[in-house]
């Protein structure tokens, strides 16, 4: 079972009644996995994809007012969305349970940062649990509903790419019985309205919570605490790093002559268990991925419990990327002083011939390299220098080769917000590129911005009718819901124009037709002000699992055809390669029947297949 | 989970504690499905399992690697690196990508499926070396793509005209734009009576029989297979992985019983598909065994 399908069977046999999410690698599958349980408990769970993560936050937090036990599905760069709810939200803690998922990236396989948000548990005085496994991820996220209700506190799990996406065996619970609940609003308007006066009285009260909480973390369930009597080593750590030291004790032959402390609850840290680790050891050291959150306060404890020991941690793992099994031994025979039995195991590797790099491409049929390639060649013939703003999506692919038309990538929705920015002083035409789906997540602000200040930018809205990027998701855009059922589909041009963008400068295109683009794109550089291009064309793989045809592809005339690699160099499809004779052929398997390239064809040598 | 095929005829007698498989390839190639189906067979066969996928953009043909490993003692997902006992490549470059988790007993089994990265095309670059070049303008005449695009003229899609052509000659010499598409008409027909214009590569494919070579050096334990070839006769290509799996259980290298991995292939693939898959499986099977006998 997948890790996210794990935390999502925790979810239900917690009896979690509200859940809402927004699209994020790594945490997607756990929404979509708990909407795959609800449809055979007759949708008792009150689930919703919300427009972002901030929504989700504050709708999960509601339920919680409610009494409900609910729980809010993000990105680790998701819960800096939902910062603003967040910081305050833990004054008033919870009254249902209530548990925020962060899924962290560490290494960044699919996101912009890795950020470490065990940070923010620090930060908002949240209390924040990890596992090792997809077993104690299940149980762990189950137990935390009852732990939010006894402490009335927030509970943020955190999780990594390497718990949300590793597989693993799991034994399933029962269900845990919460009674009848009544889900009537509370009624205590003083603790969730954060006027200064009240803030001041919750602000106490979270200090209080605190204050019990990092006591109980000592008895804290999940976490362990394993003494060897003589052993003058100890090593902290949490999470799957703690299942690599696990492997790495074994592979060394060091179990049961290192003790360890296993963190559960990594925040607030258990000070009594940790305090006496330090008398039975001369010397700790703390794995842990990224930054040094736990080597910090461990050397602050040592340091004012009087403990004169050797606590070490970051100057033998790397505060960047994930650590492995590898790593982590490197580090703890370095620590130890003794050899690395496993250093010179493999064979070497030098050489040989180096792989080609393999970066993501866009898919075959993908409407966005026809957008983005009818941009650069906009562009071309324009002779003025554009500006591709671009934002969180498949579309950011279009940096690479041979497309190279995406320039900046900071985080959702800041397209459009760079572009107002860089618009103000850049000579020539300035796009923010943004897909549909993150255009409803936070591109409405900036687009409203624009057209405030009447700011000289056009905003490309590449819309192609889902979440591609994170597996096909569904938004308002679409209007259909996570279950599955209608809701009210919302185009975004209703939008455009109801922030005030004029009809004039709004054009509406198929993103396959070149023609289209290419002529909308010239009439928009032509033009001032704040104008909007909707580039739409169904994505093109889910178009293909949605609709089961077999798409008819295209296929060579190789009288026609000159090999002069314009379809291969400049628009770049997948599905068009060389074969080993080096003339041009198309990959049939590949191929998704867009047709875009039969029109970039100088020679007319791309024609449907009969 | 019940053990309940444990010593069934045909399980290896192998005694680790844990065993490690690495499963790579490109998207699309069958590596997650794969090393589902190995996870599933270790767990009905009694093993504690765990894996780790990197695959976060493999639908858009990046490359995807999936660790698997098995046993009575293990926690984490990942193995050190040089300790794989059997690296499965479902593409050949991807098993030179991973080289350095091959420890000296690791078996590589390699299907000789190639797909060039697409952006090893956009890679290929021409450059003129300015020594050479006089400025005659030949190459210009010749440059293919601009002599379509001059033919093209009257074409009623404007857009194919403004790509321009591909050389301008400034300064008295030739030089590339952007707009080059590399397609080397001019250097395989020689226009350039100076060999000015080379082709360069950064991002080069290596070619197959190379790559094979080095993973022979690398290993002794390498079975190279047309597993696309075998599956196609078995009646389809997308059941190319479970060939792979056939040979897997077939060199018996790791305890993986193959009447239960036979088994759990069933319980992957839907009934239509059942005959094709069965025959690849046993095909790989046959392959795999008799490697092993030859190995003796």
């Amino acid at each position: 079972m997948l890790g996210n399908e794990g935390i999502a069977r925790g979810l239900y046999e917690a009896r979690v009644k509200v859940a809402a999410g927004y699209p994020g690698t790594p945490s997607t599958e756990t929404m979509e996995a708990l909407a795959e349980i609800n449809k055979f408990h007759g949708q008792e769970i009150k689930m919703e994809w919300s427009t972002n993560e901030m929504v989700a936050f504050e709708i999960a937090l509601g339920a919680s007012m409610c009494n409900a036990r609910s729980f809010a599905c993000m990105k680790h760069v998701g819960v800096n969305v939902a910062a603003d709810a967040f910081m305050t939200a833990t004054y008033g803690g919870s009254h249902g349970g209530f548990v925020l998922l962060s899924a962290d990236d560490p290494a960044c396989h699919s996101s912009q940062n890795e950020q470490d948000n065990r940070y923010y548990g620090l930060h908002a005085l949240c209390p924040v649990f990890e596992a090792i496994n997809i077993q104690e991820a299940k149980d762990t996220i189950k137990y935390a509903f009852d732990f939010s209700e006894k402490f009335h506190s927030l509970v943020m799990m955190r999780t990594t790419t390497r718990l949300n996406h590793a597989r693993g065996d799991l034994v399933l619970g029962e269900r845990v019985d919460i009674g009848e609940r009544s889900y009537d609003f509370d009624g205590d308007s003083a603790r969730w309205t954060f006027l200064p006066s009240n803030a001041r009285i919750q602000r106490a009260k979270l200090l209080e919570r605190y204050d019990a909480i990092r006591e109980f973390s000592n008895d804290f369930p999940f976490t362990r605490l394993d003494i060897v009597d003589g052993a003058k080593m100890g090593i902290i750590s949490s999470g799957v790093p703690y299942s690599y030291v696990n492997d790495a004790l074994h592979n060394l032959g060091l179990e049961g002559k290192v003790s360890t402390l296993k963190l559960g609850m990594v925040f607030p840290f258990p000070e009594e268990l940790m305090k006496r680790l330090y008398q039975n050891v001369d010397r700790v050291l703390v794995v842990e991925e990224l930054d040094p959150f736990i080597e910090d306060f461990a050397k602050k404890l040592a340091y004012e419990a009087g403990a004169r020991i050797e606590i070490e941690g970051k100057r033998f793992f790397s505060r960047k990327g994930e650590l492995d099994l590898t790593s982590t031994i490197a580090g703890i025979t370095k620590f130890a002083g003794m050899a690395n039995p496993f250093v010179n195991i493999g064979v070497p590797t030098g050489g040989y011939h180096k792989a080609s790099p393999r970066p993501p491409v866009l898919c075959p049929g993908c409407s966005h390299r026809s957008t983005l390639y009818a941009m650069r060649l906009v562009e071309q013939k324009s002779k003025r220098k554009f500006v591709y703003s671009g934002d969180i999506g498949c579309y950011t692919l279009g940096f690479y080769k041979p497309t190279e038309a995406i320039d900046t990538c900071i985080c959702m929705g800041a397209s459009i917000g760079l572009a107002n920015g860089i618009g103000k002083l850049h000579d020539g035409p300035v796009f923010a590129i943004i897909g549909d789906s993150t255009f409803f997540h936070s591109g409405v602000q900036g687009l409203i911005d624009a057209v405030y200040n009447q700011n000289d930018i056009i905003v490309m809205i590449l819309d192609n009718s889902v979440t591609a990027m994170t597996g096909f998701q569904p938004h308002p855009g679409t209007g259909i819901k996570i279950s599955g059922e209608r809701g009210t589909r919302i185009p975004p041009e209703q939008i455009v124009l109801g922030a005030g963008v004029k009809e004039d400068d709004l054009w509406i295109v198929d993103s396959n037709k070149l023609p289209e683009v290419t002529m909308a794109i010239e009439e928009a550089i032509a033009k001032k002000g704040p104008r909007v291009i909707i580039s739409r064309h169904p994505c093109a793989l889910h178009e293909a699992s949605v609709t089961k045809m077999k798409p008819v592809p295209v296929c060579i005339d190789k009288e026609k055809c000159t090999n002069c690699m314009i379809c291969i160099k400049s628009f770049g499809c997948p599905a068009l390669t060389l074969s080993e004779e080096g003339e041009v052929v198309v990959n049939e398997m590949q191929c998704n029947g867009c047709e875009v390239c039969i029109s970039i064809c100088p020679s007319g040598a791309i024609k449907k297949k009969d | 989970m019940a053990a309940d095929t444990k010593g069934h005829a045909g399980t290896p007698a192998i005694t680790k504690d844990t065993y490690n498989m690495l499963c790579v390839g490109i998207g699309g190639t069958g590596v997650i499905r794969a090393s589902m189906i190995l996870g599933w067979t270790a767990m009905n066969d009694g093993f504690k399992v765990r894996t780790a996928e990197t695959h976060g953009m493999s639908q858009r043909g990046g490359s995807v690697s999936s660790y698997l490993r098995f046993g009575k003692s293990l926690e984490g997902p990942f193995m050190m690196e040089g300790d794989v006992d059997v690296l499965l490549a479902f593409e050949i470059s991807e098993a030179l990508r991973n080289l350095h988790y091959i420890g000296e007993d690791t078996a590589i089994i390699v299907s000789r499926t190639v797909v060039i990265p697409p952006s090893v095309l956009t890679h290929r670059m021409l450059k003129i070396d300015g020594e050479k070049c006089i400025g005659c303008g030949n190459c210009l005449a010749h440059c293919v793509p601009s002599q379509v695009f001059r033919g093209h003229d009257d074409a009623q899609k404007q857009f194919t005209l403004i790509q321009g052509e591909a050389r301008q000659i400034r300064n008295g010499y030739s030089v590339v734009l952007d707009s080059c598409t590399g397609c080397t008409q001019c250097i395989i027909d020689e226009v350039c009576p100076f060999g000015a214009i080379t082709a360069f590569n950064d991002w080069e494919y290596p070619p197959v029989p190379e790559i094979e070579n080095d993973l022979k050096a690398a290993s002794r334990n390498v079975i190279i297979v047309d597993a696309d070839q075998i599956a196609v006769q078995a009646g389809n290509i997308l059941a190319a992985n479970v060939v792979m799996l056939g040979i897997l259980a077939g060199i018996e290298r790791v305890p993986l019983n193959a009447e239960t991995m036979r088994r759990t292939v069933e319980s992957f693939v839907p009934k239509k598909a059942l005959e094709v898959n069965m025959k690849a499986f046993n095909e790989g099977l046959a392959i795999g065994k008799n490697w092993k006998q030859r190995r003796g």
